[in-house]
């Protein structure tokens, strides 16, 4: 008889605990976590039973808090449902909140009556109670778990091939520059096409400016808070950032004026020293940190702007201040590299990005380097230096890139190029570090925090976010705070079952929470994209309102000021929702079996360590199913 | 000073200085002309000021070819239309609804009855808390 193989079992074993581990998960998420629907009911003299209709109606898991009022000075309210079990009564002259928590499918009679006391109530009406099977979540939670099974055995397939290490290497070579065409080398190289640019974004900017400070305090009628949270986040996190990597500080117009002082120039280069101090920023804060910092701070405080125009007319007017001190301060875009609320989103998001600016030949670098400087790090007569201290040689990964093009312009060797390139290849690149994994962590954390916000069960807690001057923001903060605080704590323990898997004494757990934080990077910025997705969806018709009355003052200048503000099929959103966070799991089971072959020695090792984040990943992109659905 | 440089300071001192003062040179200047100067001889400008959380104004009666303004101040959000003149629309801080009163006859004033809690005042419940009345001008 044939023994089976003791790595077949093995391999059996660990997909089975993970089936097991995803499907007990995905049972517990939706039972524990109900999505809340309101419904209320008020009764008494003049509020009669008879014309009020409840419409109950849910998902399975779902939660009614249904609100009642009795009014009547002496009569007693009781509610039954029959065939489901549930029955409530509320006392004259209260108010009682009474929660039904829906886990039957069927359709139930619900009977309201009035009655002199709890024991002897008559009917008085009676309703439907309709309750469907939640279909979203189901195929969600199978979606999940196929995926996770299927990439799990293609990783370890793929792993048993032979020369896989050289295959990581050769797989991100493949990339096509997009200099090649006329018109972009023409449009990359010219700072007049740059400078205008500059000028539209920044007539942009003061209108939000103007629009915030200004304004209605109506944020959905006002250009500022609907501009900046609805259109400029949906497009730089779906579109801009995936596709075209950190694109948008090419013409970001908030160091605009910065800029212009510093160099005492718009479209040429002037001779002679700028006009700053030049200091430089201390090696200490380096990196991602503060940067990391000011993201917190500004998402900390973005529920309260998103409903305040006069707070993201303050936020942004600040930035432009703050910006333009630093120029004169410090040398080059120091800003944007160290401080921008927005550089360590755009920066860790856009490793994950198609596009990229590197050199075309290193060996022309490695010869050219041998007469002289960098002329792109340095700077030549007719160009500036990288602004964003970049030494192109040697530059792999996208994070501190803001695409400017200077080093097109300034390179003397004509040795840059703008790639198209694969998805995700700088998360492999070899220099990984803690202020990035900590980056990656804090905006997975952040977009979860806000998905569990506005569609999962801590939706109340809104409330308290806006309210930035009181004691409740400072629970919010907490809140918020702990999210940044649990997530990559919970990441970690999976990272020690990973050490311990892997069975390889020689590779640190801190090597391991690094490195495989950077794998989280696709689901992240996924994250972030059904996020928005939810936002585009409910709120962009908003923006044709704001376009002709942008400071609502009853302006209509395109005459598409009273275009409608009813949602674009919001059935969707939960599939659509679904189908981006999947791509988002796909691409980091992908990433992290690749990542734990760079990490550890043997390949067999290298896909035991893969297992734990991998479960990480799936029970993640479970919970945000649940909230989505 | 390079010519380059000429018109890149000109346009960005038009767009930081100019664009403001366009603004307010639109609403303040040209707007009022727009809508005061277009209103028929004869017509009178109307101001009425409510807060939508106590309203207290049961009727608003014009002519035809007045302008009015109402403005709605509140604390909470509510939503608000004048059936046959303004659409549903929120209102939170504060509101100015201005229209010239073109069609004669009663149109009944309406808000939400609860405070909203989200961007539901198109499909929220409405109470009719006014009438606006245009009467025909020699009628008044």
């Amino acid at each position: 008889m044939v023994q089976p193989n003791q790595e077949v079992i093995r391999f059996y074993a660990s997909l089975l605990t993970i089936s097991l581990i995803i499907s007990c998960f995905a049972v517990v998420t939706f039972f524990s976590i109900p999505r809340d629907l309101k419904s209320s009911l008020s009764i008494g003299a003049g509020e009669f039973l008879q014309q009020q209709n409840l419409n109950l109606h849910g998902l399975l898991g779902d939660r009614i808090n249904l609100l009642v009022r009795n009014r009547y000075e002496n009569m007693y309210f009781g509610i039954v449902i029959e065939n489901f079990d549930w029955q409530a009564s509320v006392p004259p002259k209260s108010e009682k909140t009474l929660t039904i928590l829906l886990n039957k499918v069927g359709e139930y009679t619900v009977k309201l009556s009035l009655g002199r006391d709890a024991a002897s109530l008559y009917e008085v009406k009676s309703e439907k109670l309709v309750v469907d099977f939640n279909y979203s979540y189901f195929i969600g939670y199978i979606s999940t778990f196929l995926l996770t099974i299927s990439l799990l055995i293609y990783t370890k397939r793929e792993s048993t091939a032979s020369g896989i290490k050289e295959n990581v290497a050769a797989s991100t070579e493949r990339r096509l520059n997009l200099l090649r065409s006329g018109i972009i080398y023409r449009i990359a190289r010219s700072r007049g096409f740059q400078f205008t640019i500059f000028t539209l974004t920044l007539l942009i900017l003061l209108t939000i400016i103007l629009t915030g400070l200004f304004g209605t305090t109506m944020h959905s009628l006002n250009f500022s808070t609907v501009f900046v949270w609805i259109v400029w986040l949906c497009v730089l996190v779906a579109i801009l950032i995936p596709f075209f990597a950190r694109i948008w500080c090419y013409f970001c117009p908030l160091p605009a004026y910065g800029e212009w002082l510093q160099r005492k120039a718009f479209v040429v280069k002037r001779k002679g020293k700028p006009l700053t101090l030049a200091n430089r920023w201390p090696k200490k804060m380096g990196g991602l940190w503060f940067a990391n910092f000011t993201f917190i701070i500004t998402a900390l405080i973005s529920e309260a702007s998103t409903f305040s125009p006069r707070i993201t007319g303050y936020l942004l007017l600040s930035i432009v201040l703050v910006a333009i001190m630093f120029s004169i301060v410090f040398e080059r875009r120091t800003f944007c590299r160290y401080i921008c609320p927005i550089s360590s989103f755009l920066g860790i998001y856009s490793l994950f990005s198609s596009l990229e600016v590197r050199v075309k030949n290193f060996e022309i670098c490695k010869d050219h380097l041998r007469q002289e400087r960098c002329t792109a790090y340095e700077g030549k007569e007719e160009g500036y230096g990288c602004p964003w201290f970049q030494y192109l040689p040697t530059m792999n990964k996208n994070v501190q890139c803001g695409l400017c093009m200077e080093c097109i312009r300034t390179c003397v060797k004509d040795n840059i190029g703008i790639y198209l390139r694969a998805f995700g290849k700088d998360l492999l690149a070899p220099n990984r570090s803690l202020d990035e994994a900590f980056g990656a962590h804090t905006l997975l954390s952040i977009a979860l925090f806000h998905i569990a916000t506005t569609q999962g069960p801590l939706q109340w807690l809104r409330e308290w976010g806006r309210a930035l001057w009181s004691d409740k923001f400072v629970f919010y903060t907490v809140f918020f705070l702990s999210f940044i605080v649990i997530v990559p704590s919970v990441f970690l323990v999976f990272c020690y079952f990973s050490k311990i898997l892997s069975r390889d004494k020689d590779v640190s757990l801190r090597t391991l929470f690094i490195g495989y934080s950077y794998s989280t990077i696709p689901l992240g910025l996924m994250t972030w994209i059904a996020f928005v997705s939810s936002i585009f969806l409910k709120y962009f018709n908003y923006a044709f309102t704001v376009i002709s009355d942008p400071f609502g003052w009853g302006w209509n200048l395109f005459g598409t000021r009273g275009y409608s503000l009813i949602p674009f099929y919001p059935q969707a959103l939960p599939y659509i929702q679904i189908t981006i966070i999947l791509i988002g799991l796909t691409s980091t089971i992908y990433i992290t079996g690749k990542m734990a072959r760079l990490l550890l020695r043997g390949e067999r090792e290298a896909w035991k360590s893969s297992l734990p984040i991998v479960t990480f990943a799936s029970l993640f992109t479970l919970l945000l199913i649940r909230f989505f659905t | 000073m390079d010519k380059k440089e000429i018109a890149a300071l000109t346009l960005v001192v038009l767009v930081t200085v100019g664009f403001p003062a366009l603004v307010h040179y639109y609403e303040y200047v040209y707007r009022p002309y727009l809508l005061y100067g277009s209103l028929p001889p004869g017509s009178r400008v109307w101001n009425f000021v409510v807060d939508a959380m106590n309203w207290n104004l049961t009727e608003i009666k014009v002519s035809k070819g007045d302008l009015v303004n109402l403005s709605i101040h509140t604390y909470e959000v509510k939503g608000i239309y004048i059936e046959g003149y303004v659409p549903k629309q929120p209102i939170g801080g504060s509101l100015t609804i201005r229209f010239i009163a073109n069609k004669t006859g009663t149109f009944p004033i309406m808000l939400t009855k609860m405070v909203l809690e989200c961007h539901c005042w198109v499909s929220s419940e409405y109470e009719e808390v006014g009438k606006l009345i245009v009467l025909e001008k020699e009628n008044r």
